[in-house]
């Protein structure tokens, strides 16, 4: 309970829109045993865009999901906004997602029967609200669809259907939007739309985004850039530039 | 290749469950009605055998009319009683009388009559010719004494000693002075014994000098066959000998032919439907697999199998299925036939012979059928799948979503027209070949519907969904849209449950329509006020005296009896009405078009116009005719009427037919009242009458037609409850499809689940699903349905010139609901799965 990775910031709840306290997460039992999460404590500031780096196994994805009410942890806590997600039944979490969370996610993000805007308000077409049309014009206009918003996902471009899936997380004002590897499917110049869109959401908006990423070049358009190895926080770059995250990626699998 | 299959099977238990339940079940109901068959037959041959044990040799008429109570011989000359005696090797011949004859039971109701026979005979002695033994009392010896058998002593709660009635169909007063066993053909099968001394026999349903049979023990170093070689040469002509073993052969075919073969066919007909239903049920689940293993097989082909590699592998896999369901089936199939003995001998119906008997020949045609559907079913799919190019093992393949190819929906387009043409066409073309031109116009109107479904099931689904997107949300909105993603799909899962309904819908349109027309009959053309009719199909009938009776009551203006008979024409068997022609114009709204009613000679008879014109038939025109008791006659046409439904197309009057034939009672009686008499006031006395032939009660027009309807109702739950299985079926396709396209939409769910749809969202999205798919299907089932039904009654009244079509709105609007809650019903299971889905699982899953 009392040991922080010596890299981590100190968690500050009050300026946290996701704050994590001593996560511990371990999959199977004895010799199969692995432990993806040891004892990671962190909070992710409001309004800003949070990068998590770091190799395959790393434990970035499980604290992710972890984060996100997807999966649970085996100890430790997880508050979003002033939120426990571990009392919280699978209906609460569900709901919690629902109002609270945002998701993009590397590939497959839209139902294929829905149309982009109906896409978009899905979040809260489910919760059985109207959307607040003045947001919703706004959100809608900076993924610029223009007339193709009644199309279908199989006929939007892999760019367009992740700008549609980053307004779909964005239209229910979610105190935090976890994006999964956002643009591993994309070819550069896609990507870079899709990033410069998350980095004005935080900009423009003061959206909370959480992005796991394993490209230094994405990571670059973050706030800062938490670097997991082996459960565990081992770095942090703030403002970074491609090249430091290049640098720090290199020192880690050194 | 072939471990290949074994091991894609073993990781696919819960489709392979899926896939063969359909088989199972379909196989199980073939299997049951053959195995049910079996065993009766089995059952009434033994007991036949045991019956015929010790006859040697039967003498009896060679000419037999089979008529609704059953074949009917010609008699034999008491005569001839004497000489075979003679014969040397015969160590006993015994004439018998036969006949039928209802016993009244202590509370004033016939026993029996609902199918099993109810014989009246006279009492044979010798215990080595019958297998009937005294068990309390003794055997008659003076006129109205009889012998009972045990059966109806239990049912008709009578005893040694009690007086009561035997109708034949005449009441007569009997004593009961004795009860027997007839040994395995006793009590359980419902059959009724009522035996009589020899001369009364004789008397009342025998005729003077003449005997039904002769049974004959043999001695016992002649064997049957010479003994019949050397009785034959003594017999007159029409009179002819038979071996005990060729009696016992001749009575299994008659029962095989009157009761079983049909009994058994009936069946066969709803395990037929059930199987189609199946066949396209494994033929979805098929297709979808295979889309589904696109990339398997694609993967396949590119590192080295050959196109017919991939083919056999499906096939392969289909064969096994088939032969495992199967022999599944077939073992279920024999509890389902030890089901159904057991619900017919608590239905009054029990074998005389307990215990399920298999012939090798049911269960290997179970087997073969199930085998050849499943197989049959998967060719389709398995030559799709050996068509999956090698590249798309390289790309994302999705499973197929391409709507119908143009070729497909000209071909149903046109079928479909074609189809209606030919049933609409006897609205403007009546005449010869109605009935076959809307019999082709319904087949091709049915495969119409079957090909064209998946061209229209896009724009149905939208139609149909559209209350539940608009009222159920967002949920509701991607049911509508998952239930049109894959029309051919969505169309081939809905067609299995539409040929199911069609066929409800088909028999319910029939049952209304028949209804209708009794209605009409009875509004239209019964003039008579009160009725009597009997529902008794193998009992006497009402006596003849008993019209008579009622005719001479002061409160009626007019009583006519109507019963039904057979005799053999030039032509062959023509069934014939007995009336009492008089009084028939009285009772009945008949167009008479030439001579009298009123006013014929003993030797006349009346035909319909139909007749004449089938015939040649005219005024005064001589018909030769073979009675069912063999006497050759020719009454003379005395005139002609309009054909009539309520009538056959010969009526011969009463008094004429009984010089004919002996025992014939009516089984519809009309009373027309006296002027200023009213039905309240002409009710007691009429029962009255009634009552003293065992007739219940009279019934008015509205009673009458409410007690049709009954009959109707009553043979159309049998049917519905025969075609559960097949819908049952259909929704297990239902079901299975969606939790194989469940499965292929896991990412989709994972997501869904992730941006916030709750686990009862979740489900009410595939139950609403399949909800749609369940509506699409019933409706095309219903509208199919309603739309043959309406072809075959138009042809039928074209053809027939009766038949009024009804829809039976109410019971339509009840399947459409049933079926929407069915749909429910199959959304269930692949509800559950959907919303058990692990998010994690399902959005990580690349």
């Amino acid at each position: 309970m009392t040991t922080t990775p010596d890299a981590a910031p100190a968690p500050t709840p009050t300026t946290s829109a996701v704050t994590v306290r001593n996560a511990v997460k371990i999959y199977g039992e004895g010799d199969t045993r692995v432990t993806a999460l040891d004892n990671v404590s962190v909070g992710f500031p409001t309004g800003k865009l949070t990068a998590i780096m770091g190799p395959s196994g790393s434990g970035k994805s499980t604290l992710m999901h972890c984060a996100a009410g997807l999966d649970s942890l085996t100890s430790g806590e997880v508050f979003i906004g002033d939120v426990e997600l571990g009392a919280l039944s699978d209906k609460a979490l569900t709901l919690l997602r629902r109002e609270r969370v945002g998701f993009v996610f590397q590939s497959f993000n839209l139902v294929p029967t829905l149309s982009a805007i109906e896409n978009i308000v899905l979040p809260l077409s489910l919760a059985g609200k109207k959307p607040d049309q003045a947001w919703l014009d706004q959100v809608v206009s900076t993924v610029r669809l223009g007339d193709r918003l009644k199309h279908r996902p199989s006929e939007l471009s892999g760019g367009q259907q992740q700008r549609v899936a980053v307004a779909r997380a964005l239209v229910a004002r979610p105190n935090v939007i976890f994006a999964d590897e956002p643009t591993g499917n994309l070819d550069s110049v896609s990507g870079a739309e899709v990033l410069t869109f998350l980095q004005s959401a935080t900009r423009d908006f003061g959206q909370t985004i959480v992005m796991v990423t394993h490209d230094p070049s994405a990571a670059s358009y973050a706030d800062s850039v938490l670097f997991l190895k082996d459960g565990s926080i081992v770095d942090q770059i703030d403002n970074p530039t491609v090249e430091a995250v290049i640098d720090r990626t290199k020192n880690l699998e050194g | 290749m072939l471990r290949i299959v074994f091991r894609s099977m073993a990781s696919h238990k819960r489709r392979l469950i899926g896939t063969s339940s359909a088989i199972i079940l379909g196989v199980a109901f073939l299997a049951g009605t053959l195995l049910l068959g079996d065993t009766m037959r089995a059952s009434f041959s033994t007991a036949f055998a045991q019956a015929n044990a010790g006859i040697s040799v039967v003498v009896q008429g060679s000419t037999s009319v089979a008529t609704a109570a059953g074949e009917q011989r010609a008699p034999v000359p008491e005569s001839v009683v004497g000489e075979v005696a003679k014969v040397d090797g015969v160590d006993v011949a015994v004439p018998t009388i036969d006949g039928a004859g209802q016993i009244v039971g202590s509370d004033g109701k016939p026993i029996g009559g609902q199918g099993p026979p109810t014989f009246a005979q006279s009492w044979i002695d010798d215990p080595e010719l019958t297998t009937a033994r005294i068990t309390s009392g003794v055997a008659p010896a003076a006129a109205g004494e009889i012998v009972i058998n045990e059966g109806a002593a239990t049912v008709g709660n009578l005893k040694v000693g009690d007086k009561t009635t035997v109708l034949v169909p005449q009441a007569i007063p009997v004593t009961i002075v004795g009860i027997a066993s007839f040994g395995v053909l006793d009590s359980s099968t419902g059959l009724t014994f009522a035996a009589f001394t020899f001369d009364e026999a004789q008397k009342l349903f025998g005729t003077p000098g003449n005997v039904s049979t002769i049974l004959i023990q043999g001695a016992e170093d002649v064997t049957e066959d010479e003994l019949v070689s050397r009785i034959s040469p003594l017999l007159p002509s029409g009179v002819e000998a038979i071996t005990g073993e060729q009696l016992t052969a001749n009575q299994e075919e008659s029962i095989q032919q009157d009761f079983l073969g049909l009994f058994e066919t009936f069946l066969l007909v709803f395990a037929g439907v059930a199987l189609v239903v199946a066949t396209f049920s494994i033929y979805n689940t098929f297709s979808v697999i295979v889309a589904q293993r696109a990339r398997e097989s694609a993967l396949l082909r590119a590192i080295g199998a050959s196109r017919s590699q991939v083919l056999r592998s499906i096939t392969v896999e289909a064969l096994f299925i088939g032969v495992i369901a199967s022999a599944i089936g077939v073992v279920l199939g024999g509890f389902v036939a030890a089901g159904l003995i057991a619900a017919l001998g608590a239905g009054g119906l029990a074998l005389p012979n307990s215990g399920l008997v298999v012939e090798s020949s049911s269960v290997i045609w179970s087997v073969i059928i199930g085998i050849v559907v499943t197989v049959v079913a998967s060719i389709a799919p398995a030559v799709r799948a050996s068509r999956v190019p090698p590249l798309a093992a390289l790309r994302e393949t999705d499973a197929d979503t391409s709507a119908s190819s143009r070729k497909r929906q000209i071909f149903g387009f046109v079928l479909l027209a074609v189809g209606l043409v030919l049933i609409a066409s006897p609205l403007f073309a009546k005449g010869d070949g109605v009935l076959a031109r809307a019999g082709l116009g319904a087949v091709a109107t049915f495969i119409g519907f079957i090909v064209v479904g998946p061209v229209v099931v896009g724009l149905a689904c939208r139609v149909i969904g559209w209350p539940i997107a608009a009222l159920r949300g967002v949920s509701g909105q991607m049911a509508r849209g998952n239930s049109v993603r894959n029309p051919k799909r969505t169309a081939n899962t809905a067609t299995a449950l539409m040929i199911g309904v069609c066929i409800v819908t088909l028999i319910t349109v029939f049952g209304a329509s028949i209804k209708a027309s009794v209605e009409q009959g009875v509004a239209g053309s019964i003039k008579g006020e009160l009725i009597f009719s009997s529902d008794n199909f193998s009992g006497t009938g009402y006596s003849p005296e008993m019209t008579v009776e009622l005719d001479a009551l002061p409160e009626v203006a007019a009583a006519a009896g109507f019963g039904q008979g057979a005799v053999l024409t030039e032509s062959g068997q023509q069934t014939v009405e007995v009336v009492d022609v008089a009084a028939l114009p009285e009772v009945l709204d008949v167009d008479t078009i030439q001579g009298s009613l009123t006013d014929l000679d003993a030797n006349q008879i009346v035909i319909s116009n139909t007749a004449a014109t089938d015939n040649g038939w005219t005024m005064g025109t001589k018909i030769p005719m073979t009675t069912s008791s063999g006497k050759a006659v020719t009454p003379q046409v005395g005139a002609i009427i309009e054909a009539s439904d309520l009538l056959q197309d010969v009526i011969v009057p009463r008094a004429l037919w009984d010089t004919w034939v002996p025992q014939s009672g009516n089984i519809l009686v009309l009373i027309a009242l006296a002027p200023g008499v009213s039905v309240a006031d002409a009710q007691a006395p009429v029962d009255a009458v009634g009552a003293k032939f065992g007739a219940g009660d009279a019934l008015d027009k509205e009673e009458y037609v409410q007690q049709a309807a009954g009959q109707i109702d009553q043979l159309l739950n049998i049917v519905y409850v025969l075609l559960i299985l097949a819908i049952i079926i259909a929704l297990m396709g239902i079901s299975n499809t969606l939790s194989l396209s469940v499965f292929e939409r896991t990412r989709e769910l994972g997501l869904l689940r992730a941006v916030g749809q709750t686990r009862p969202q979740t489900r009410s999205m595939v139950r609403w699903e399949s909800v749609i798919i369940a509506v699409f299907g019933t409706l095309g089932g219903l509208i199919l349905g309603a739309l043959l039904g309406w072809a075959m009654l138009t042809a039928i009244s074209a053809q027939e010139s009766f038949a009024v079509f009804a829809l039976p709105y109410g019971q339509l609007v009840i399947i459409a609901v049933v079926g929407a809650l069915a749909g429910v019903l199959a959304g269930l299971r692949p509800a559950f799965r959907a919303s058990k889905l692990n998010i994690l699982a399902a959005i990580s899953q690349s």
